[in-house]
Formats: C-alpha cells, sequence, structure tokens
C-alpha cells in the first residue's frame, strides 16, 4: 500500500530550481532528525570511512625504511602490478580460496548434521547442545595456542598418541610441513565455527512446517527422503545466509593462522590477511600493503553484494507466496 | 634519488655508505690509537678471561661526582624515558637494581621530575614509531642495538656522542660504535653489550660418547656432534632455531653464516659499507648447507625448528631433550628457574640438567669465529618530535647517570655487560665474575662480536629475508643453492628500492 | 476401498486421555465426518488412524487387516491437511507425482496417474506451477489430486475447508461431495463445522473430550440426539436448552419454572419421558422451527420477554429470555415483535426433547 503525499507529487513534477528547494526544505525540515544521527554519523566517519580512505591513499605511495610516512613516494599504479604480478600473491591466493572453500563447507555440512541430531528430544539434549558451542564461544587465541601444542611436532599431544597406540612410529609433523600445514589448520578452523552454522541451522529447522514432513511420512518418504525433499529446500534461505557469513568470516581470518604458525613455514600457511599483516606491520611497507588490502576489500564488497542480493531475493519470494 | 616532496635530494646511497664507511675507519684508526687522548680505560688488544679478571675491581669511580661536571646536581628540569626493563620473566635481582638505580638517580637529581616508562620488549618499537608521527614522542629512548638505525635514517634522532655525556668515545666497543653511527654521525651512546655462547648438556655429551667438558671446536664439528648424540640417545643434538618474522633466528644463523665466511652484505669485514650483497657467496651457500643438512639429512635437530624461538628450546634442554643450543648468559639463570619449579621425577632430571650445563665459545668456521653483536643503545630524540619540548640538561644528566661504570655494569647484571668498558674495573664487575657462572666466557666473545648491517633495512634482511631463506631451504622448497640466490635478490631488490 | 474399523481406540498424554475408547466403523464407500469443539480429539483419532503417532490401546484395521503398527505409507491410506501441505518448490506435477515416486514406480506409469488424477480435477492446466501461484481452491483440488492419485483405501481429510473464505468454502464443499460421490471413496472427515459435517457426511462421529458422543446418520443425530451436548452441537442456531423441575405424578406432569414459578403441562409420552428423569430435574430442548410466539398466552406456552430481534432477510431469529435461558425462535420476516415485549412461547409437544437434568442424557419413555 503507497501512500502519496502532497509533496512528493510537489517538487518531481515542477523545474530544477523549486525541487533542489524542495529537499533542501525537507531535510531543513527534518534537521532534528540529522542531529540525532549525526553522532553515529561522526564515528562512522572517523572509523570506518577515514582509515579506508587512508589506506586507498597509500597504496599509490611508497614507504621505504628511510623516509618518514609524510615524505612518501608517489608511484601511481605500480604496487597493484607489484601485486598482482608477484609469484608470492598467486600462492597466498590460492592458499585463501583452499581455506575458505574448504572450512566454509566443512563447517557448514559439520553443523547441518548437529543441528539434525539435535532437532529430536533425547536424553542428554541440553548438555550436548551446550558443549557443541564451547568450540564457538572459547577465545580464539587460546584455542590457537592450545592446537597449536596438540599438533606440535616433537611433543605434542596427538602424535604422542599415535605413537602410544602404535600408528606410527614417531610424532606426525602438522605444521612444520609444507604440505600438511594448511589441512591442519583448516580443521582447527571448522573445530571452532561449525557450532555457528549448527545454532543458525538449528533456528531454521524449528520452522520446517509439520503438516509437510507428515504429508511427505504419508506419502511413504523415508526419513532421507524427508530431509531431502521437505527440510532442506525449507532451509534454503537460511542456508545461504549461513554459507555467505562463514566466507566472509573465513576470508577475513586472521587468529588461527596468525599465532598458530605466523604464516609458515615458507608461506605455506599464509591467507590474504595474515600477509598484509606481515608486509604493513612486519615489514613496513604501507604501500604495497595497502594495495593488497584494497583489492581484498573489492573482494569483500563483490561477496557482500552477492549476500544482500541472496538475502532480498528470499523476502520476494516470500512476499510473491 | 628524488622524491615528490620537492625537497633537496639525499645523497646517493653509494655516497652515504662511503661516509659510514669513512667514519668508521676513523673510529677505529682512532681507538687503536689513543692510549693517552681521553684515557682510554681497558686494552681490548688483551681481551680474555685471564685480562678480563685482572683487572676487576682495581679502580674505583664517583658517579655523582662526575656527572656533576656535566650537569649541575641541583639542576631543575623534568626528563620523560622510555625502555625495556625486567619483567615477569626476569630474575629478582634484575628488578632489585631496576628500584635501587631508580632511587639514586632521585637522590642525585632530587630536582628533575622523571617520568620513565618500561615498554614491552615487541611494543617499543611500535609505540615509538607510532607516537614519532604524532609528534608525542619521549625525550630519550633506550632500544635494542638494531632498532635505531631506522629513526636515524628518518631524522627523529639528536646527534649525541659519549663525549657530550664525559665519557671518551674510545671506552666504547668499536662495534657498538658502529651500530650508533649513521652518515657518518654518531647518534646514541651505547649503553650495555652482550654476546651469547653456545650452551650443552655434559652429561649427554658423555652418554653420546663425546668429552663432555669440551664444546664442538668448528661447525662442522658440531654438526658432526648432532648427528651422533641423535643417532646414539635418539634425542635432539642442536636446538636449531628458524622461524619466520622472529628475532631469534638472524641471532642464532649469522654466526654461523658469518663463520663460514659468508655474510648478508660486507657486515662482517672490518671497514664495511654495506653495498654488497653476500648471500650468495660461497660461505654463505656453506653455512645454508650445513643447516639443511642437520635439518633434512640427520635429522638431528627438532622438527619444530620452523616454528621455534629459543624459548621452544628452554623445556626441551631442561627436560634433557636437547643436548646443544645458542643462548644469552642469563640462559642460567632461567634453567635453574625452571629446575626450581619442577616437580617429582622431572625435578631429578632438571637438576641432573643445571649440574651438566656448561657454556663455551661458539664455534669458529674456515673463515673466523662470529657472534652476533648484541646490546642496546641510548638516543635523544630531535625536538620537534617530542612531546612537551626537550630538556636538554635532563637528558645529558640521565643519559651520564646511566651510562657511568657503576651503573653501565649494574643495570647490566645477569643479561649483558656494561656499554662503558670502565665498568669493567669496577667492583661490581668482580663481585659479578665471582658470582655469576660462565660470565668470564661470555664476556670473552665480545671481540668476535659483529653487528647486522647498520641500514634501515637491516630489520626486514634479518627478520624477514634471513629467516625465508632457511625456510625455503629446510623445507626443500628450493634447493639451498637456489633459497641462497632467492634471498640474494631480494636484498639486492630492498636496498634498490624494491619490494 | 475397504472398510475402516476402530475398535477402542485409545491415546494419552500421561495422565491426559486425548483419545478414549472410541470405537466405529466406516463401511466401504462411506463418508464419516468426525465432529467436535477444538480439542475433542478429532484430529487425534485421525492421526491415529493414518498411523502418524502411535496408539496406546485399542485396535485399527483397514480393509480387514489391523493395521495398528503399520507405517502410515504401509497402510493404503491418502491424507488432505487443513493448509493442504503442498511441496512448495515443486511443481503441481511434480506434487502429484511424488508419492508414487516414493513407491518407485516406472516413469510412465507414474505419468499416466498424474495425467489420470489431473483430469479427473480438473487441473490439468495447472500441471507446471508452483504452489504459491495457485488460489486456495486450486491448491486445495492439487492436495485432493496427490492424495487420488495414490488410489487408497481411505481418504483421510483434515479439516480441509477450514483456510478457505465462505463463499469458496461452500463451493468447495460441493465439490468434494461430487469427488466422493463419483469415485464411491471412503472418507473420514475432521472438522469442528457441524454444518459442513450434516451437509456432506453419511454418518457422523460427533466427539467431545476423547468420547464419543453419538455415532449416526446427520438426520438421526439432528432428530434424536443422544446428550445435550450433542443436541446444542448440531444445528443452527443451536437448539435451545431450558432447566425446569418436574412435578405432579402420573398422567398428570408438568414442568414448573423454578424461577418464574409457571407451569407447562406435559403430553402422555412426554409424561412417562419426564418421570424417568433421576432427579426430578429435567432440560427441556426445542430447535426454533418448532416453536412459536403469541402476544397472548395459549395452551402449551409459557410466558417470556425479548431479548433481541434478529433479522436475517428469509427469516427473523428473536431470542427470548424464558426462566432465565435464551430460546430462539424463527419468524416470518415480517413479524411484529420489538425487544422487550412480553410474549408467549408456544411448544410442540411432539417435538420437543427432554433430557435428565442431572446425567445430560436423553430421556426415554420408561
Amino acid at each position: 500500500m503507497s501512500i502519496a503525499t502532497g509533496r512528493a507529487a510537489g517538487p518531481s513534477t515542477s523545474q530544477a530550481a523549486s525541487r533542489a528547494s524542495g529537499i533542501l526544505g525537507r531535510v531543513i525540515a527534518h534537521r532534528t532528525d540529522y542531529l540525532y544521527v549525526l553522532p553515529a554519523l561522526i564515528v562512522m566517519l572517523v572509523v570506518i570511512a577515514f582509515p579506508i580512505y587512508y589506506t586507498i591513499e597509500l597504496s599509490f605511495f611508497r614507504t621505504p625504511p628511510n623516509l618518514q610516512m609524510r615524505d612518501k613516494i608517489w608511484t601511481g599504479l605500480d604496487n597493484y602490478v607489484t601485486v598482482l604480478r608477484s609469484p608470492v600473491f598467486h600462492e597466498v591466493t590460492i592458499n585463501t580460496i583452499i581455506w575458505t572453500v574448504a572450512s566454509t563447507l566443512v563447517a557448514f555440512l559439520l553443523g547441518l548434521g548437529a543441528a539434525l541430531s539435535l532437532h529430536r528430544e533425547f536424553v542428554g539434549r541440553g548438555v550436548m547442545r551446550a558443549l557443541l558451542l564451547i568450540p564457538y564461544v572459547v577465545s580464539a587465541v587460546a584455542a590457537s595456542y592450545v592446537w597449536k601444542w596438540l599438533y606440535h611436532s616433537d611433543f605434542g599431544v596427538i602424535g604422542a598418541i599415535a605413537v602410544q597406540l602404535g600408528l606410527t612410529s614417531e610424532p606426525i609433523n602438522f605444521l612444520d610441513n609444507r604440505q600438511t600445514v594448511l589441512a591442519s589448520l583448516i580443521v582447527v578452523n571448522i573445530w571452532k565455527e561449525f557450532s555457528f552454522a549448527m545454532v543458525m541451522l538449528m533456528a531454521g529447522l524449528q520452522t520446517v512446517p509439520e503438516q509437510l514432513l507428515r504429508a511427505a511420512q504419508v506419502d511413504g518418504a523415508s526419513a532421507w527422503n524427508r530431509f531431502w525433499h521437505v527440510t532442506f529446500p525449507h532451509l534454503r534461505g537460511v542456508s545461504m545466509v549461513t554459507v555467505l557469513l562463514l566466507m566472509v568470516a573465513n576470508f577475513n581470518s586472521f587468529i588461527i593462522p596468525f599465532v598458530m604458525t605466523g604464516g609458515g613455514p615458507a608461506d605455506a600457511s599464509h591467507i590474504w590477511i595474515t600477509h598484509i599483516y606481515q608486509l604493513a606491520f612486519g615489514r613496513q611497507q604501507w604501500g604495497v600493503a595497502s594495495a593488497y588490502a584494497v583489492i581484498l576489500f573489492i573482494v569483500m564488497m563483490t561477496l557482500g553484494y552477492f549476500y544482500v542480493k541472496a538475502l532480498t531475493r528470499g523476502d520476494e519470494n516470500r512476499a510473491g507466496g | 634519488m628524488t622524491n615528490s616532496q620537492g625537497r633537496a635530494p639525499r645523497p646517493a646511497r653509494s655516497t652515504r655508505r662511503q661516509a659510514a664507511g669513512r667514519a668508521v675507519a676513523a673510529l677505529v684508526i682512532a681507538s687503536l690509537l689513543s692510549s693517552t687522548a681521553y684515557a682510554q680505560s681497558v686494552d681490548l688488544s688483551q681481551w680474555s678471561p685471564e685480562y678480563i679478571r685482572s683487572i676487576a675491581g682495581t679502580e674505583e669511580f664517583d658517579t655523582a661526582g662526575h656527572c656533576a661536571s656535566v650537569v649541575p646536581l641541583d639542576y631543575e628540569g623534568r626528563l620523560t624515558y622510555w625502555w625495556t626493563g625486567p619483567t615477569e620473566a626476569s630474575p629478582q635481582i634484575e628488578h632489585q637494581i631496576n628500584e635501587e638505580f631508580w632511587a639514586a638517580w632521585a637522590e642525585t637529581y632530587p630536582n628533575i621530575e622523571t617520568d620513565a616508562q618500561n615498554i614491552d620488549y615487541n611494543q617499543l618499537l611500535d609505540r615509538l614509531r607510532t607516537t614519532l608521527l604524532g609528534n608525542a614522542g619521549p625525550m630519550v629512548v633506550r632500544l635494542q642495538i638494531l632498532g635505531g638505525v631506522e629513526f636515524a635514517s628518518k631524522g627523529y634522532f639528536q646527534e649525541l656522542a659519549p663525549e657530550d655525556i664525559g665519557y671518551p668515545t674510545a671506552d666504547f666497543w668499536p662495534g657498538a660504535m658502529k651500530s650508533v653511527t649513521w652518515q657518518g654521525t654518531t647518534y646514541g651512546v651505547p649503553t650495555n653489550n652482550e654476546t651469547m655462547a653456545l650452551i650443552w648438556n655434559a652429561d649427554i655429551f658423555e652418554r653420546a660418547g663425546l668429552d663432555p667438558e669440551s664444546p664442538p671446536a668448528t661447525w662442522d664439528d658440531l654438526v658432526a656432534y648432532s648427528k651422533q648424540i641423535h643417532d646414539e640417545l635418539g634425542i635432539s643434538g642442536y636446538g636449531l632455531v628458524a622461524r619466520q618474522n622472529a628475532g631469534n633466528t638472524p641471532f642464532r644463523f649469522m654466526p654461523q653464516l658469518w663463520a663460514y665466511g659468508g655474510g648478508a652484505l660486507d657486515e662482517a669485514e672490518e671497514n664495511p659499507t654495506y653495498e654488497t650483497v653476500q648471500l650468495n657467496s660461497e660461505g654463505a651457500v656453506a653455512a645454508l648447507q650445513a643447516a639443511y643438512d642437520m635439518y633434512v639429512r640427520d635429522k638431528s635437530v627438532p622438527t619444530s625448528a620452523l616454528t621455534n624461538t629459543q624459548n621452544e628450546n628452554q623445556a626441551p634442554f631442561i627436560a634433557g631433550q636437547l643436548a646443544m643450543m645458542i643462548a644469552h648468559p642469563s640462559e642460567y639463570a632461567k634453567m635453574v628457574d625452571l629446575a626450581g619449579l619442577a616437580t617429582g621425577a622431572d625435578k631429578e632430571i632438571a637438576d641432573t640438567v643445571v649440574e651438566n650445563m656448561r657454556y663455551g665459545l661458539i664455534p669458529e668456521g674456515p673463515e673466523r669465529r662470529a657472534v652476533v653483536f648484541g646490546g642496546s643503545n641510548m638516543h635523544f630524540v630531535q625536538p620537534d618530535y617530542v612531546e612537551g619540548g626537550f630538556d636538554e640538561q635532563a637528558a645529558k644528566a640521565f643519559a651520564c647517570f646511566w651510562n657511568s661504570p657503576e651503573w653501565s655494569t649494574k643495570l647490566a647484571w645477569t643479561g649483558s655487560n656494561p656499554g662503558n668498558l670502565a665498568g669493567f674495573k669496577t667492583q661490581w664487575m668482580k663481585e659479578r665474575l665471582d658470582t655469576i657462572k660462565f660470565l668470564d666466557v661470555t664476556t670473552s666473545m665480545l671481540p668476535s662480536g659483529i653487528p647486522f648491517p647498520v641500514i634501515p633495512e637491516a630489520t626486514e634482511i634479518m627478520n624477514i629475508i634471513v629467516p625465508d631463506m632457511l625456510q625455503n631451504a629446510l623445507t626443500e622448497r628450493m634447493s639451498v643453492e637456489e633459497a641462497a640466490a632467492d634471498a640474494a635478490a631480494k636484498v639486492e631488490s630492498l636496498l634498490g628500492g624494491g619490494l | 476401498m475397504a472398510e475402516v474399523v476402530l475398535k477402542d481406540v485409545m491415546k494419552n498424554y500421561g495422565s491426559l486421555y486425548a483419545v478414549n475408547n472410541v470405537s466405529f466403523t466406516v463401511e466401504h464407500g462411506e463418508f464419516v465426518a468426525l465432529v467436535g469443539p477444538s480439542g475433542c480429539g478429532k484430529t487425534t483419532t485421525l492421526n491415529l488412524v493414518a498411523g502418524l503417532i502411535p496408539m496406546s490401546g485399542g485396535d485399527i484395521s483397514i480393509g480387514n487387516r489391523i493395521v495398528n503398527d503399520l507405517d502410515p505409507k504401509d497402510r493404503d491410506i491418502a491424507m488432505v491437511f487443513q493448509n493442504y501441505a503442498l511441496y512448495p518448490n515443486k511443481s503441481v506435477f511434480k506434487n502429484l507425482a511424488f508419492p508414487l515416486q516414493m513407491r518407485k514406480l516406472p516413469k510412465a506409469e507414474i505419468e499416466a496417474k498424474v495425467m489420470q488424477a489431473a483430469k479427473i480435477l480438473d487441473i490439468t492446466h495447472l500441471l507446471e506451477r508452483r504452489p504459491r501461484e495457485l488460489s486456495g481452491g486450486q491448491q486445495q483440488r492439487v492436495a485432493l489430486g496427490r492424495a487420488l492419485v495414490r488410489d487408497p483405501a481411505v481418504f483421510l481429510m483434515d479439516e480441509p475447508l477450514s483456510n478457505l473464505d465462505a463463499k469458496l468454502r461452500v463451493a468447495m464443499r460441493s465439490e468434494i461431495k461430487r469427488f466422493h460421490h463419483n469415485l464411491n471413496a471412503t472418507v473420514i472427515y475432521v472438522t469442528h463445522d457441524q454444518l459442513e459435517a450434516v451437509t456432506m457426511a453419511d454418518k457422523m462421529a460427533v466427539m467431545h473430550g476423547g468420547v464419543l458422543q453419538q455415532y449416526d446418520s446427520p438426520a438421526n443425530v439432528f432428530a434424536n440426539p443422544v446428550n445435550t451436548f450433542v443436541a446444542s452441537f448440531v444445528g443452527s442456531p443451536a437448539m435451545s436448552l431450558i432447566p425446569l423441575d418436574v412435578v405432579g405424578k402420573g398422567t398428570d406432569v408438568a414442568l414448573k419454572s423454578p424461577e418464574e414459578g409457571w407451569e407447562l403441562p406435559l403430553s402422555a409420552q412426554n409424561a412417562r419421558k419426564a418421570t424417568a428423569s433421576s432427579q426430578g430435574t429435567v432440560v427441556l430442548g426445542a430447535r426454533h422451527s418448532t416453536l412459536k410466539l403469541h402476544k397472548s398466552p395459549v395452551a402449551g406456552s409459557v410466558p417470556g420477554k425479548v431479548y433481541t430481534v434478529e433479522p436475517t432477510g428469509d427469516v427473523t431469529f428473536a431470542q427470548v429470555f424464558v426462566s432465565g435461558a435464551v430460546v430462539n425462535v424463527s419468524l416470518e420476516p415480517t413479524a411484529p415483535i420489538a425487544p422487550d415485549e412480553e410474549v408467549f412461547v408456544e411448544f410442540d409437544q411432539q417435538r420437543l426433547h427432554l433430557f435428565d437434568g442431572q446425567t445430560t442424557n436423553a430421556l426415554k419413555a420408561a
């Protein structure tokens, strides 16, 4: 239902001048509203807008170690070219893709499984739910240190148990091995975030219409068929939101790789965000790091665009039904 | 090389290095010649454990009296000072001495209002960088030996020489003076210097069939000993440290590199110009090959070396699972502390380790015996960048007081040695020699000390490029030659202004 | 097609008996309505027949087979739900095909059966649409089609018309009735609307509090309600009920209003019924069509006061206070009557009902 206001009709049909005064007039009429928004707006500008602007500006400069920041040297798009051409960039990008896709997919599937099994009543369900939530709420830094020691190549608990059980003759090398380090970190990441997916999907499962499941049961659908034809399609909206949120979080995920391996050994566990951190704060190469950050920002905005689109598309569907 | 700001072009790199080279050459010659001017206190040519013992406790110094001649004791002013002081992990005695110092300072110069901040090692550089950007830095700051050059090159530090606070330059190690010189000018005073030594477990040596009382004489010997220990006893021989972006790594690898005749640049030469890259020299490749042999071929070092710092060597060592490591003099005190914390069966093992802990000279290589010249320097910040303005008299009084033979020695009690070499003559030096085990050995390494290249790119070279080179070789991502060549190319590019 | 037999069926949740000893038989091709107010247990009973919830006791057989332990898919039933329960992401065709797919029938056979069902229900032109694109009535037909396609022994319908607006409901009612007639299907139909039950069913099972009150043809339930609950449930407007005392004996029996004191003499047959009351109190029931209003007293009438007058166009209903109870009387649309008027209500002795004042059961001549 739309309400046509006389004011809205007026300026849009008259000339540009009076249209401008119409908008200005509305702004002035609502000036107290803007005052209420002003504090939040200022905070946003300072904390978000200005750093973004400054980073973009920095990305066009070089900052050699022997010059003060205010004497930085203009290089135009050189930093971007350097970044996009460097072989380390390609390696790190592949790492990031593997990291993001694997973490998101497995965490989602695990969360779905957990949500489904916790959906029906059984003795100890509440306790189980609380236990499974622990990885998500625990401090990422603390968890990273504990896992680091679990994985330790010489004295790690996992390796020690494997030796005791006779599975291997010497402790397993998880983290000091270029081939296995990324996978080992991904396991920790999945462990940390699968219960987020679980919680989201549990909420979604509550909304599956009971009658639809009954109809499917009467129609002769087995438990798997009921899940596949009724439950899962119904969860599509929640699933998409969850997957997208997980992907964005994983893309920006910093703590686990940084604390556990610092990107090593030999860059094997560097993802974009840790690499940028090292460039900026380890190697003082602010210009190049900023260029990296801008590229990452663009990728994030694209992902964000699809996220919002997917969300609102769901709304349109529901409205039409 | 000009920049877009339109300022006067700085001298080209080569002339800058030539100037630095000339200045250092002048200093070295001066220090060797001067035995009368400014009364050089000690004779560096005689340096040995015996010499050190012979001069200890042979002279008295009146700190307050001397500094009064620099700045009157009743001077009224204010002082701000940042440094990394004793932390939770530091031995009790350091905390004690720290308190004594501040009490003595307040007593000697009661009218100087002092704001001193003890900042964690890893945070100090970042905080200084940030506050200088905002013109809100402290007046005086003490930084680890390689930390100052980046600020000096950016023009943040004032000119400062030992003479400014009443001490002769000849009373400071030439290597230490190298580290406070930029483009021919001195911009700081060395407060303390230390070098590391080789530590080994005599008990493990004996059980592995090695002479328990003698360390490996050369680096090749060290590789062989490490293998023998691993083969005989199944534990790690040498505590290799190869973590990326960590200061510990170059401190242990560079001595090896220098010993074989390599280097990052030409910092090991008598008069370095910091122009030629030496990471792909024969010597460098040989050193890298030795590390490769230990890690990949013999597997005689911890697999976790790639992510270890020296901290991660301490627990295995005290548990008798590691035979050799390179560390500071204060490591002994640390081991005693750890043994004190052990309980049950572990306590017995720990006590045995402490009993059998030995210090020796770092092995030598075909070219030389080398160790990283470590320590700290004190700097004065340019007035423009100091919060609340710079009080020159207060700063000088403080620097004179801190770097006096008395306090220079006391403040370096467990972990270091006085930067002011006159300190070696004080009664406190004698007390240290009597009470601190192995001090005579660790001080005797000082002449072999080589500072890292004194250029602003040094942090990146030492903390990033060198460890990367190690990791590339040890993970077999590249062959040894390729890793060295790759690292050399990176340094070239870095010095040329690239990434 | 087969018959459905419920015998002593029980369902309890702890101490709450949702379905309490319900027994009835549905003959082949019969349309049986389970009626009652909300919470009476009718939907639970239906779910028990379907096998969607486990029984606590009793037996259910479908087509001479005891089905107590069988899954819904093995009971040869089909269900139509209140919310249609169509699969929202499937086309109408796929919705209809789904049950056959689950039975793993060959593709050609599925297609044939779906087209057949679609033709019967006149939804062939909708086969490619999604449920959200259909109107309520169309969705209802698709739901019927999905049930039809299974060719079941029994159709179970759970308030299928409750979601439709009044006009559509009337139209769909006749469609379902035609559906039942054309197929000669056996149908068990749950509804809370007695009008639906009465117009569509061959037999009605009136339930209340989990207990089956009366199982009979609508006509019989209407004419001979077995207790006051059934009496007031079936028929709209409901039968008026007036609690009165029995006075007199033998053939000289009258009903006395404890509030207003008047007496209504009873016919011989009614007198015999009245004297069979357990405590000497009865509830007098009379449908609106059996009552007449007079301005002055006549034989067999009692005084009352008009409360409201409701003209509906076809007929005017007057609600009259009699002995503290509200009595509904239907009149000609032009009857000159106004609220607060003093009137006299005349009872038809042949068509009035008497229920025991204590047990509420219908009284019979002793």
